[in-house]
């Protein structure tokens, strides 16, 4: 009769300890994970140079020769200002508090130290985050109308004022002469019905002054 | 008015509020990822749980999944089963979380209480997601065995969204 109570009780335990356990269950999944991962995980380190596998496999080797210490900072600083934060809104990495300006400004001072020049820096973020991670647009393709457009309407609109000031006011529109003041003469045609009005007026100011 | 000022305004103006009008529900974040059909970067990430790190080459050969995630953000906790979820059912393609912006206990803490059918990874410096032009979290890159980028999907995932954008990683 025990033994039946314990055959029956029996399932119920290790239900419940297995639901117990259900948590535990769960976090164990980490500790059994891809076996593909786990084989390449619990291969020794890699050396310290195959961690810059990626930059090698992107810029290839360094443009520049290696730079004194000195001139680190100011030269990632200038890079720095050319590089757009991805999680700003229109700010360069080095206007930018953020975490992520913080680790790309880190990141291109690594490049620095080790010989990477400006612009083999900047291709590095922009195969990640596209052109977009510019500031300054390179003058290819359609964006050399970036840098041109604003020169050409300026100069265009200048040319375009310059001839409209200069050109006499067509005779459709003289609606009001406008007569020179530098001497008495008019040098507008006059309405020849305004001639009077116009006659009284300069004898009026001839006789004041 | 006259006409000729009429008509070179409307010429230069009408194709300006046509472009505006036109991307107007575009998501000015939502930049194509340059990255889409280019090989993977080959980051170099450490293991979150016990030590060792991965060298994302070593994974060619197979798909892989590339999730960046944080504690600290809600979409990411949405996906997290439907992640657990899909790494369970497809043996044949490695999932591996890479921690983005957060600390590697809060990391751990969240994997404990919840679980965790795939390894998570740190990105010592942002390394990892500077190289795969990582904006936010949830991004996640799907990559095939020849280790290119096949697509990259912002925002949380679903059982089904997941289960398309495998099938595009396997062929």
């Amino acid at each position: 009769m025990k033994l039946r109570i314990i055959t029956l009780a029996l399932p119920s335990v290790v239900a419940l300890t297995l639901l117990a356990a259900g948590g535990d269950a769960y976090a164990q999944d980490a500790s059994t994970p891809d076996p593909k991962v786990a084989e390449i995980l619990g291969q020794p380190e890699a050396s310290a140079a195959a961690l810059d596998a990626n930059i090698i496999a992107v810029l290839g080797q360094p443009g520049g020769g290696v730079p004194s210490d000195a001139q680190i900072g100011p030269r990632a600083a200038d890079i720095a200002v050319k590089l757009r934060c991805p999680v700003c809104q229109g700010v360069s990495i080095a206007d930018s508090p953020s975490s992520m300006a913080t680790n790309m400004r880190s990141q291109v001072r690594e490049l620095v130290s080790k010989g990477y020049n400006e612009e083999q820096i900047l291709s590095y973020f922009e195969r990640s985050y596209g052109e977009f991670v510019r500031l300054e647009p390179p003058a290819q393709g359609l964006n050399v109308m970036l840098w041109i457009l604003p020169g050409v309407v300026l100069v265009g609109g200048g040319i375009l004022i310059f001839m409209m000031a200069r050109r006499p006011a067509g005779p459709a529109k003289a609606g009001a002469p406008a007569p020179s003041s530098t001497s008495g003469t008019p040098a507008a045609p006059v309405d020849p019905a305004l001639e009077k009005y116009l006659e009284k007026i300069r004898r009026d100011s001839g006789s004041a002054s | 008015m006259n006409k000729t000022v009429m008509a070179i305004g409307l010429a230069v103006t009408t194709p300006l509020i046509g472009l505006l009008l036109i991307n107007l529900g575009r998501n000015p974040n939502a930049i194509r990822s340059p990255l889409i059909s280019k090989p993977a970067p080959d980051v170099r990430v450490r293991n979150l749980e016990g030590g060792g790190s991965l060298q994302l080459s070593a994974l060619r050969g197979r798909p892989v999944v590339v999730n960046f995630w944080a504690t600290w953000c809600v979409p990411c906790v949405q996906e997290h089963e439907a992640l657990n979820e899909a790494a369970r059912r497809n043996p044949d393609v490695t999932f591996m979380g890479v921690v983005y912006e957060d600390t590697s206990d809060n990391a751990k803490g969240f994997l404990q209480q919840r679980g965790s059918a795939y390894n998570s990874f740190e990105d010592t410096d942002g390394k990892a997601a500077i190289a795969f032009g990582v904006y936010g979290v949830p991004e996640t890159f799907f990559i095939d065995a020849r280790g290119t980028i096949v697509d990259k999907y912002v925002g949380p995932l679903d059982d089904m969204t997941l289960s398309e954008k495998l099938a595009a990683a396997r062929k």
